[in-house]
């Protein structure tokens, strides 16, 4: 990995210099921190999934060749920093906590409701519906960028969509 | 409303429904207002999820530390920290670092807010002078002869104070240098700066890590950096402390450590990810008089830590409702002001809340004599350790008290447990 005058982060992919790191940030960074954050509970964490997601889009080996296929690829390693945060947080809070949240989060806005109901459901069936109805992806690039099938795709877009509906109700949204 | 018309209402909303699927929905729904609503509420929903998020800020660029040049290089493989922390209780105990020091030092060293893994630093080849990959004519030019030389798998060379270990050749073939370990006094450094008989907080500092520990029946603890060289080769460094915390081995390695007892092994995010903030040596005190103030509404006598890993003014509150319990929770959140870092504790009526043993759990953790507890260590799914435990704080008080943080070491939690108090009448 080399840097450039301006700080430009450049990996090396064989023979060739990879990408501009610091373009492809520029050109995504915004649209994956909008997708984070409607998947976590505040703006900080969501930065920081953003950053994670470049971090291992910055060290992984392989880059896409083909120019269309980095927004998806981007796409899928920050909704595997999403699932992961999902996880880590939902064990981490129910275990001892009783699964409640700190009582110093309280929503304020209907957006607010809809990320903890979000992140109330499984992570796999968030990120999916985040992906699907946030981001625009249709469930065959979902598929493609979570490395299921598209019929996994589907059903956790149903299953999500219900336990969505569940925990929106329970925690005082109304629909 | 049938199952067979709720499915096909959830996959109308993705994928257009063969003619006879929507013939028959359309013909159901017209008869069927409960599956009108679901339709409703489906509609909603995916309305609610796409609503856009307001515009945020992003970071200007991807944070770099710019201050430290090297460090950009490890970006090509962020180094994932191995604790195999194998500290008996009583060892646990001598490891201590000075109050504060752990986060503070952590965050005087490393300003940036957010990311990290640009800020490990690779890992250096050479400890003491020996490269790894050296040949053994540079060992010797660094070190002189050997005391001796043995075939115990590898070629080691043994002097006084290191071993330098060949690749699994035979002297009449050399190989290249694949392991330096060196004990104290032999003071060899890492490039890092790390010295054999350095203590925790050195390595810690030397090495930007901050999640530290498990806890473990063996009265040693090791700590292991993973890494990439400036080259981008795997490296290992590795650290074996006593019971005083003072290295008693340091080992360089070409290669990763694999896990050497996978259930004890600690992959985690290194280091900390805080910046500076100012202690305030209030925070006791504070936290005491606002723990005093809501002591009427609690049945139980909580207990105040004389330690915390983010000494800054806590947030207490109640919580009514508390589990199974009839009565409220007391909670005490240590969070460094704008950061993600935090120590959280939970104080409620034994019972109250899921105190029973954990399948993943370190059981029979020592809080103090007579007191144990429960702890999850920190693993790579999981957000931090958790440690709980139920103890006797007066008669009739017993408490449930779990302590969790998402950026502090299960060390730390067990440092903080245990020294926590009743509070005084």
């Amino acid at each position: 990995m080399t840097e450039t005058e301006e700080g430009a982060i450049a990996i090396p992919i064989g023979a060739e210099r990879g990408p501009d790191w610091d373009a492809l940030y520029r050109v995504h960074a915004g649209a994956l921190l909008r997708y984070l954050r409607r998947l976590t509970r505040s703006q900080e964490v969501a930065e920081e999934l953003m950053q994670e997601a470049f971090a291992r889009a910055i060290r992984a080996r392989r880059f896409p060749a083909v120019a269309d296929e980095v927004r998806p690829w981007l796409y899928r390693i920050a909704a595997n920093v999403a699932i992961d945060h999902l996880r880590r947080q939902r064990r981490f809070s129910f275990v001892p906590f009783m699964g409640r949240e700190p009582a110093t989060e309280v929503p304020t806005d209907e957006a607010d409701l809809v990320r903890r109901a979000l992140w109330a459901i499984p992570p796999e069936q968030a990120t999916a519906l985040v992906l699907r109805l946030h981001e625009g992806f249709s469930p065959a690039e979902i598929a493609a960028m979570l490395g299921i099938g598209e019929a996994g795709v589907k059903s956790r877009l149903a299953r999500g969509r219900q336990c969505f509906i569940k925990a929106y109700l329970r925690i005082g949204g109304r629909l | 409303m049938t199952e067979h018309a709720r499915q096909l209402i959830l996959v109308a909303r993705d994928e257009r429904l063969d003619p006879a699927a929507e013939l028959y929905l359309a013909e159901h729904l017209a008869t069927c207002g409960e599956c009108r609503a679901f339709r409703l509420q489906l509609e909603r929903a995916d309305r609610l999820i796409a609503l856009p998020e307001a515009a945020v800020a992003v970071p200007s660029r991807i944070p770099v530390a710019t201050d430290r040049p090297r460090l950009r290089l490890a970006a090509a493989g962020a180094v994932v920290l191995l604790l195999v922390g194998l500290v008996a209780g009583s060892a646990l105990r001598q490891l201590r670092q000075p109050a504060g020091e752990s986060g503070v030092a952590q965050a005087t060293a490393s300003p940036p807010r957010t990311f990290l893994f640009l800020r490990t630093p690779p890992l250096g080849d050479s400890l003491g002078g020996v490269r790894l990959e050296a040949s053994p004519e540079e060992v010797r030019a660094a070190l002189g002869e050997p005391l001796t030389a043995e075939l115990l798998g590898n070629v080691q060379w043994r002097y006084s104070d290191v071993r330098i270990i060949f690749d699994g050749l035979s002297l009449d073939r050399p190989g290249r240098v694949v392991r330096v370990l060196a004990q104290p006094p032999s003071g060899l450094r890492t490039s890092e700066g790390f010295t054999a008989g350095g203590t925790v907080e050195e390595f810690r500092r030397a090495y930007q890590v901050y999640w530290v520990a498990s806890v473990g029946d063996r009265p040693l603890a090791t700590l292991t950096v993973n890494g990439l060289d400036a080259r981008g080769r795997d490296v290992t460094v590795s650290a074996t402390f006593d019971g005083t915390g003072r290295a008693i081995t340091l080992g360089l390695f070409r290669g990763r450590v694999s896990a050497v007892a996978p259930a004890t092994v600690l992959p985690s995010r290194t280091p900390l990810a805080v910046g500076p903030y100012q202690a305030d040596s209030r925070w006791r005190e504070e936290l005491e008089a606002a723990v005093r103030d809501v002591r009427t509404r609690l049945a139980i006598r909580p207990l105040i830590p004389d330690y915390v890993t983010f000494q800054v003014m806590p947030a207490v509150s109640l919580r009514s409702g508390c589990g199974l319990a009839t009565t409220d929770c007391i909670e005490y959140r240590f969070q460094v002001p704008g950061e993600t870092a935090y120590v959280y504790v939970l104080q409620g009526a034994a019972g109250c809340c899921l105190d029973a043993a954990r399948p993943n759990a370190t059981l029979g953790v020592e809080i103090r004599p007579g007191v144990r507890g429960q702890l999850i260590p920190n693993q790579d799914e999981f957000g931090g350790p958790i440690l709980w435990w139920v103890e006797e704080t007066a008669p009739g008080s017993r408490v449930y008290v779990a302590l969790s943080g998402p950026n502090v070491a299960d060390g730390e939690l067990i440092k903080i447990a245990r020294s926590m108090r009743p509070l005084q009448p």
